[in-house]
């Protein structure tokens, strides 16, 4: 699908068409699973956010202004959505019994490189509002500024989780690199 | 940026690359979401008309107070007013004080 086609696609949703919603939505779930996935190593919990996401989409389709792409605007009420669980499990002092129940994928899934693994290993293990940031800007690509504002922080603080994410992965991939 | 952490960008590429592959899962079909769509889109109906219930009627609610304080002592009723105005008046410009000294 072009940018014009969703562009007039979009239009229609915004004017009641529910089956052009319903269009746009089929065409980005999965990307916005996939993404949800990536940041929260969890399938069953990316599920559920991503039908939250939807559900957000229909409900907030009027207030989009086509600033940013549409693919962009899902992602960050994708990440408001994990921002708002985050803060709930921390809330109810879950966070760290989720955090090993849902350690990672199956090791099959994971694959049999183990350097990948134990890199994967390290960055599940950094507090998650280091790996969401540092997911953000170097697996998806996006600015800083739009980490920030998904975030609700600071730019500055965006980059300072982001150099501390970088510097644990390495810490822990050079006491690695020496117990070899 | 440094070659180091080029290396840990690939890496972390390959590695979540993985972690985020779906294999050939589908998204649920345009009926599923069709439906989806109807049923959120009737329940905000629902919660607008109530808010607008709501509003109205509290709204209903002062008026008839109003006008029941009016028809009951008009002249007690003009001196609340009057003073109202005068403390938001108070309120408003010692508001506007405070903020021009915090800019100074």
């Amino acid at each position: 699908m072009t940018s014009t086609d969703e562009a007039r696609q979009i239009a229609r949703a915004q004017r009641g068409d529910s089956v052009a919603l319903a269009q746009l939505l089929q065409t980005h779930y999965l990307p916005v699973k996939k993404y949800l996935v990536s940041v929260t190593f969890d399938r069953n919990l990316a599920e559920d956010l991503t039908q939250e996401t939807m559900i957000r989409a229909i409900q907030r389709i009027g207030q989009f202004g086509g600033r940013s792409k549409f693919s962009t605007w899902l992602i960050s009420i994708a990440t408001n959505l994990y921002m708002d669980w985050l803060r709930k499990q921390k809330r109810e002092r879950r966070i760290e019994e989720d955090a090993i129940q849902s350690l990672l994928l199956e090791p099959a899934e994971l694959g049999p490189d183990t350097e990948v693994r134990d890199l994967l290993e390290r960055l599940h293990e950094l507090p998650r509002d280091v790996a969401l940031p540092l997911i953000l800007k170097h697996y998806h690509g996006y600015t800083y500024e739009e980490i920030a504002e998904w975030m609700a922080i600071p730019v500055g603080t965006v980059k300072s989780r982001i150099f501390n994410g970088i510097r644990a992965l390495r810490k822990g991939e050079e006491s690695h690199e020496q117990g070899d | 940026m440094s070659k180091e952490t080029e290396r840990l960008d690939e890496l972390l590429r390959q590695g979540l690359d993985r972690v985020s592959d779906l294999g050939d899962e589908q998204p649920p079909n345009l009926g599923d979401l069709q439906m989806l769509v109807a049923s959120v889109q009737a329940e905000q109906r629902q919660k607008l008309y109530g808010d607008l219930l709501k509003f109205w009627g509290v709204a209903a609610v002062l008026l008839a107070a109003i006008l029941l304080a009016f028809q009951r002592s008009p002249i007690a009723f003009l001196v609340f007013q009057g003073a109202v105005g005068l403390l938001s008046l108070i309120g408003a410009g010692l508001w506007y004080v405070g903020r021009k000294q915090v800019a100074e």
